[in-house]
């Protein structure tokens, strides 16, 4: 008797252990997915020629990713798409031309910002580019931008400095 | 005299609703806004604030009074925030990433001040209240010295440009609105946000399956009197602990839903108010330290904010300046925490004089009922 509620009692927590456990895993998992789905990107749009190749800009050309609002981009032109998730339908349209371009991306995980060339999107090869970002501004400079005349003392740009409330 | 008694009794009961009404109701003509607008930001408003509102009244029923210490929540609610930010969430798997993120934080933070507020029972209030200033001094350590060094912050748009803390006010660009834009209707010149009044009601219903439930119960007989509580085998300290706790991360949830439909917040501040207003609004709603219910919340909610909404236009007509409604805005807010807490003391001291004639053989209080006790 006595050794059977020992073996029960045993049983409860390892029950509760692996309950508990499966419990948070569920969690992270669920915030994992949540992550994976909800991750956000910046898509520039280049509809520029491509150099070394014979690929050209489109003298016009409506761009349609997933369901946001469609741009119209002229040669040379580039627009930005706020998107989330990593797989996204863009759909082109030339004027003119009665059959639409489909084409599926998949943006990578860790890139904020993913630059697509529409002309290399349009023949089928890989539409992704570097994107170089305009030189940051570091903080020595930006505190320069804000040194008063005469003093020479760099001071910080009072809008950043948090204000802290008093109780 | 029968008649003037129970007008008395009535006005004493509603007092705080009635003074609000007719403040409310006086500031309406002289703001010069329509009736449209005022019921589309009154709406909008509705399912800004009802959340947090409605995140107080489990310690109301468990008798720990207004949870100050609700702070703690929508400070883990802005962590889950500026964590999302920082991956650049967006959208609704941004909030609900949010909600994921700050509920452990806020468990461990209502778990923290549930059993501060067991060490200080009868001074919950003042206790949470303070804890609130004590929590705050923590989140700002965390949030202006640690994230970016221990907390790894990668995003530079919310990032200080020295390197560590975060920036004074964040841009929430990528969830703002998004759980209010889900499922929007149009009725007319008004915009209802569906979605946000489903997680609303959703948590009525919650409120209401939850006080059917043996917790539920256990609460509301802690709430009525703890030693009896305690006599009955009900185990006080664990209650109340509980009811802090799902308070806390109901906060949580509500500062979420807050933000979301401002679109930014001040990350040093944002919090601040929070309790404040949220205990202002069921105050006006009619409930007590001891007694409220859903109902107070709604209309708490809609009273107080058509006079936030009135007050700096009508301030501006009236007195030539818009600074004196912002002045009454604020002044209202602390005012009806102030009158309220005063005309209970008084309730409750009447009562107690009405009940004591009763035993003494005077027929007024011999059917009174009990002091103030529990919300149905």
């Amino acid at each position: 008797m006595s050794d059977a509620r020992k073996t029960s009692k045993r049983k409860v927590p390892l029950r509760r252990t692996l309950v508990r456990t499966a419990l948070i895993l569920v969690y992270v998992g669920l915030m994992v997915l949540v992550f994976v789905f909800g991750k956000g990107h910046t898509l520039l749009v280049d509809n520029k020629d491509v150099a070394g190749t014979d690929l050209r800009a489109y003298s016009l050309v409506k761009i349609t990713v997933d369901n946001l609002k469609p741009s119209e981009e002229t040669k040379g032109d580039r627009d930005m798409f706020k998107i989330k998730g990593q797989k996204h339908r863009i759909v082109l349209e030339v004027p003119g031309d009665p059959n639409k371009i489909v084409r599926y991306v998949t943006i990578p995980m860790g890139s904020e910002i993913v630059l697509l060339s529409i002309p290399k999107l349009a023949a089928g090869q890989d539409p992704f580019e570097t994107f170089v970002p305009a030189e940051a501004v570091t903080p020595d400079r930006e505190a320069q931008s804000f040194t008063s005349a005469g003093s020479g003392e760099a001071t910080t740009p009072s809008a950043e400095v948090p204000v802290l409330p008093t109780p | 005299m029968s008649g003037k008694k129970s007008f008395g009794r009535f006005f004493s009961e509603n007092a705080v609703v009635i003074i609000f009404l007719l403040i409310t109701v006086a500031c309406i003509k002289p703001s010069g806004l329509s009736l449209t607008y005022i019921g589309q930001e009154m709406l909008t408003r509705l399912g800004r604030d009802s959340f947090l509102v409605l995140a107080l009244l489990l310690p109301i029923y468990a008798g720990m009074g207004l949870n100050f210490g609700m702070t703690l929540g929508a400070m883990s609610g802005q962590i889950g925030l500026i964590l999302a930010m920082n991956w650049n969430l967006r959208g609704v798997d941004g909030l609900i990433f949010a909600v994921l993120a700050g509920t452990p934080i806020s468990v461990l933070m209502g778990y923290i001040c549930g059993v501060v507020l067991n060490k200080a029972k009868g001074r919950e209030m003042v206790t949470g209240y303070i804890l609130a200033f004590f929590i705050n001094g923590v989140y700002q350590f965390i949030v202006l010295y640690m994230m970016g060094v221990a907390v790894p912050i990668k995003n530079p748009a919310i990032l200080l440009s020295r390197g560590y803390g975060i920036r004074n006010t964040l841009n929430l660009e990528g969830v703002r609105q998004s759980l209010d834009n889900l499922g929007m209707i149009h009725l007319g010149p008004f915009a209802l946000p569906m979605a946000t009044y489903a997680v609303i009601a959703v948590l009525c219903v919650f409120i209401v399956w939850f006080k059917r439930t043996k917790l539920g119960q256990d609460m509301r007989a802690v709430g009525y009197d703890m030693a009896v509580a305690e006599a009955a085998g009900v185990p006080v300290n664990r209650t109340r602990v509980l009811a802090i706790i799902i308070s806390t991360v109901l906060a949580c949830f509500g500062q979420i839903i807050f933000l979301q439909n401002m679109g930014n917040f001040a990350t040093y501040n944002a919090h601040d108010q929070t309790s404040f207003f949220a205990i202002a609004a069921i105050l006006v709603g009619g409930a007590s330290v001891k007694r409220a219910t859903i109902p107070n919340v709604f209309i708490g909610v809609v009273l107080l904010h058509v006079l936030f909404i009135v007050s700096p236009l009508a301030g501006q007509n009236l007195f030539g300046s818009a600074m004196i409604g912002e002045y009454f805005r604020q002044f209202i807010g602390y005012g009806v925490i102030a009158l309220s807490l005063v005309l209970y003391a008084w309730r409750n001291r009447k009562e107690i004089e009405r009940r004591r004639e009763g035993f003494r053989g005077g027929t007024a209080g011999a059917a009174a009922a009990p002091a103030e006790g529990v919300g149905k």
